[in-house]
């Protein structure tokens, strides 16, 4: 809809324009406004900030959200009394304190009302979306917004509402009830169409979308098509198919009838189990036990291949190591005419990265990335000379432009500017 | 009704998701607040509140329990019982609490103490005042009584996107927000809509700083159109209006796209709309300033909002952009954009007006040398 069309619609741009001699400065000015309204989209970026400050603030709620109507769940009641006390006792109501500004107040309600309306609405037992009643009872009159927030009720959930009254109404749990009817009589009810407010954020969206890929099965395609029955089944056909071509060419056999390996079947079988066993080895650790499989693996336990696994890692790492070894044991005798840089010999483990003492040294364990920092040449040689006592320690460290103003004993301290982490 | 809706055979216009929580199916407008009508008994989407007594009175009725143990229901339930601090002590509720055991509100807390430790907080005085445009209107009742919008009219918000979207800016979205109501026309958001593009003078005023333009391009060019659902929505209120969707549906028909309709823009109110919710629609005038436009929200009116029919289309978001000043001065948004100009660092270069006059007309007014200059409009004079 947008890219194509916009092209041809700039050139519909003269076909519109009547008064032939407004088109020259039209269409020129409109290019400097177009100019111009690119540099000056820059943005406050307080607005930007504040949105994305309040999408932090989802999950966080959803873990206070969940802790009070565990609590909730926990008691195995429905009544009232026992959600304000446990609300009261959590001081629940204080959610919405601490924060300064309007509109952050109001947004921060919208979002408080809306992550609790869906534990008011289906999936979720009785009991919680009696709690999740509680809850937005609890939320909608405890906020501090002004006009209060209303919760958003969309048009498909009205029906299951009105189904958990009826629920509630013959279960004679009048509080449920009661509580509802307050809030409608209320006018706390925003009757919409959808439950919240969607402005195509598609970007956003796919950001939030958590990783599924660590908890996903590992495909098992190869191993569901190639079962024991199929097995058998190919067996059958293929000593079928054998005794038809031997009944054929019993008098003259010849070699352009053997179009199918002889051993079909038990191939077949031993790269569908070399398939998996490759595949329990590539997922992590633990998970290799799940077994998806079909075919009755023979003692593949998960113990032996890890074993094997690590096997493999520590092998690996002992390459490397002796690869080292051998490129770092000898000195390269140098030119005569560098002989004041004489190359030294240090083991092969200092040269390395070092391994974070944290993992502890566990084979084939990721180690953490980092970024390393090379010092510069020039502080590197200073660094050596001084290490040698050739100049004093004051060398290592550059004088600074507003230095030159300021005795050296006066020491500052520089403002560490450190960015805040969600 | 209630009970087909329960059982998961949901209507024709009950909305629901196409793709996850992104956008809705094509729902028919008119038809679906028909369908929130029908369902929802009339008190509960009515401007007025009863009054407590009636209320207890009739959810006795349907309760079938006397008053008393309604009574004694309504102690119980009430809104005291949820709060935490007793009413001789009260909270600040501007603080975060000391020791919280809720993980927003650490959050919260942490956010707070890093704030303290920079050096400069940021306060703007746009964001005292940024509540505003939202809460101006609240309950807002007018003074003929023939302009009040009717109980169960429904509300739309419109995102109206700003023509211009770069890689750069694409997080933020630089947005108007219009609430409308179902019942209006198509031409009323169109009017309601300002953009830069439709306030531009065109022209060279070198030699007549004085003069004063007549005529802004709105009034030269008055075609428009919406776009909705494979529909094109002409503005052809006007005889110099033209159907500027023409090339693109031209276009269109070579390139094997599915049949575009066309309609006038003037003979239709939202009621009679078919749209998704939450998908990106087009908004063109000016011949080729584009906005993309959103239906975020479509719900029944609430006692809360503006009840004055005349103030709807209702602006209640805008988004602010820096405004650019005078390269001379600095200070002041700039008026003029001048060209070939030597006295200029650059070309085009931006003046307020004061700044214009006194570089380029000695004190008769009379120009000092040859340049040419234009009247510039500023993207931020909506801020």
């Amino acid at each position: 809809m947008g890219s194509p069309t916009s092209v041809l619609l700039s050139l519909s741009l003269k076909s519109c324009c009547n008064t032939s001699s407004y088109v020259d400065t039209a269409t020129q000015t409109l290019f400097w406004l177009r100019l111009f309204v690119c540099s000056s989209l820059r943005v406050f970026s307080r607005q930007i900030i504040m949105s994305e400050q309040l999408r932090k603030f989802e999950e966080p709620l959803k873990t206070d959200l969940e802790e009070l109507l565990g609590r909730f769940q926990r008691t195995t009641s429905v009544r009232y009394e026992d959600f304000s006390s446990m609300w009261r006792d959590m001081k629940f109501g204080d959610i919405f304190h601490g924060i300064q500004n309007l509109k952050e107040k109001n947004a921060f309600s919208r979002i408080a009302l809306n992550t609790a309306t869906a534990y008011f609405l289906p999936p979720y037992s009785f009991q919680v979306r009696v709690g999740g009643l509680y809850v937005l009872y609890g939320l909608y009159h405890s906020q501090c917004s002004l006009p209060k927030q209303k919760i958003r009720l969309a048009l498909k959930d009205w029906g299951d509402v009105q189904a958990f009254t009826q629920d509630a109404l013959s279960s004679q749990h009048y509080d449920v009830v009661y509580i509802l009817h307050k809030l409608l009589g209320t006018k706390a009810f925003h009757f919409t169409a959808m439950p919240v407010p969607l402005a195509f954020l598609r970007d956003k969206k796919n950001q939030v979308m958590p990783n599924t890929e660590a908890v996903a099965k590992p495909s098992s395609r190869p191993q569901q098509l190639v079962t024991t029955e199929m097995l058998e089944e190919v067996a059958n056909i293929h000593q079928h198919y054998k005794q038809l071509k031997a009944s054929v060419s019993a008098q003259h056999p010849e070699a352009s009838l053997n179009l199918v390996r002889h051993n079909l079947v038990p191939k077949l079988f031993n790269s569908v189990m070399s398939f998996s066993t490759w595949q329990n080895i590539h997922t992590q650790g633990g998970e290799a036990s799940v077994q998806s499989t079909s075919l009755d693996e023979p003692s593949t336990s998960s113990s032996s291949n890890q074993h094997q696994q690590q096997q493999e890692c520590s092998r690996r790492a002992d390459l490397l190591a002796s690869i080292k070894a051998r490129s770092y044991g000898q000195v390269v005798e140098v030119a005569k005419s560098r002989r004041h840089r004489q190359a030294e010999l240090c083991s092969a483990g200092d040269a390395g990265p070092r391994e974070d003492p944290g993992m502890g040294g566990v084979p084939g364990a990721i180690p953490r990335r980092r970024r390393r920092f090379h010092n510069s040449l020039r502080y590197r040689t200073l660094r050596r000379l001084y290490e040698t006592g050739g100049i004093p320690e004051e060398f290592l460290t550059s004088t600074k432009l507003w230095r030159l103003s300021k005795a050296d004993q006066e020491e500052t301290t520089r403002a560490i500017k450190t960015r805040f982490k969600w | 009704m209630a009970a087909s809706n329960a059982d998961g055979t949901l209507g024709e216009h009950v909305p629901r998701y196409e793709s996850n929580d992104l956008n809705s199916q094509v729902i028919h407008i008119g038809s679906f607040r028909n369908s929130w009508l029908e369902t929802l008994p009339p008190d509960l989407y009515s401007y007025e509140i009863k009054s407590e007594e009636i209320e207890i009175a009739q959810l006795a009725e349907v309760l079938q329990i006397p008053t008393e143990t309604l009574n004694e229901l309504k102690d119980i339930c009430s809104v005291d019982s949820l709060k935490s601090h007793p009413d001789d002590q009260p909270v600040d509720s501007n603080v975060v609490p000391p020791n919280p055991d809720l993980a927003c509100l650490r959050l919260r807390k942490k956010r707070q103490d890093y704030k303290k430790t920079l050096v400069r907080d940021l306060v703007g005085r746009h964001d005292t005042y940024s509540n505003e445009m939202e809460s101006v209107h609240m309950g807002l009742m007018p003074e003929d009584s023939t302009s009040v919008v009717p109980e169960g009219e429904i509300i739309l918000s419109f995102n109206i996107v700003y023509p211009i979207l770069f890689e750069r800016f694409k997080h933020v979205r630089a947005h108007q927000t219009m609430q409308v109501l179902g019942s209006q026309n198509l031409t009323e958001l169109r009017d309601a809509i300002c953009c830069v593009s439709d306030l531009q003078v065109f022209g060279e005023f070198s030699n007549m700083p004085d003069a004063t333009p007549q005529y802004i391009s709105k009034d030269h060019y008055k075609s428009a159109f919406f776009y909705f659902e494979g529909v094109f929505y002409n503005d052809t209120r006007y005889p110099e209006c033209r159907d500027i969707s023409e090339t693109t549906r031209e276009w269109a028909k070579t390139r094997d796209f599915p049949e575009f309709k066309t309609a006038k823009m003037e003979d239709m109110t939202f009621y009679d709309l078919r749209m998704k919710i939450g998908y990106p629609y087009f908004y063109c005038h000016q011949g080729d300033c584009e906005h993309v436009m959103v239906l975020t929200d479509i719900r029944l009116i609430h006692p809360d909002d503006c009840r004055d029919r005349t103030l709807y289309p209702l602006l209640s978001h805008k988004h602010r952009v820096m405004t650019r000043k005078c390269c001379v001065c600095h200070l002041y948004i700039s008026r003029w954009i001048t060209t070939n100009d030597r006295l200029a660092p650059m070309d085009p270069c931006l003046f307020c007006d004061k700044c214009f006059r006194m570089l380029h007309y000695d004190a008769q007014g009379n120009k000092l040398y040859d340049f040419q200059a234009y009247v510039y409009v500023d993207p931020g004079v909506f801020n």
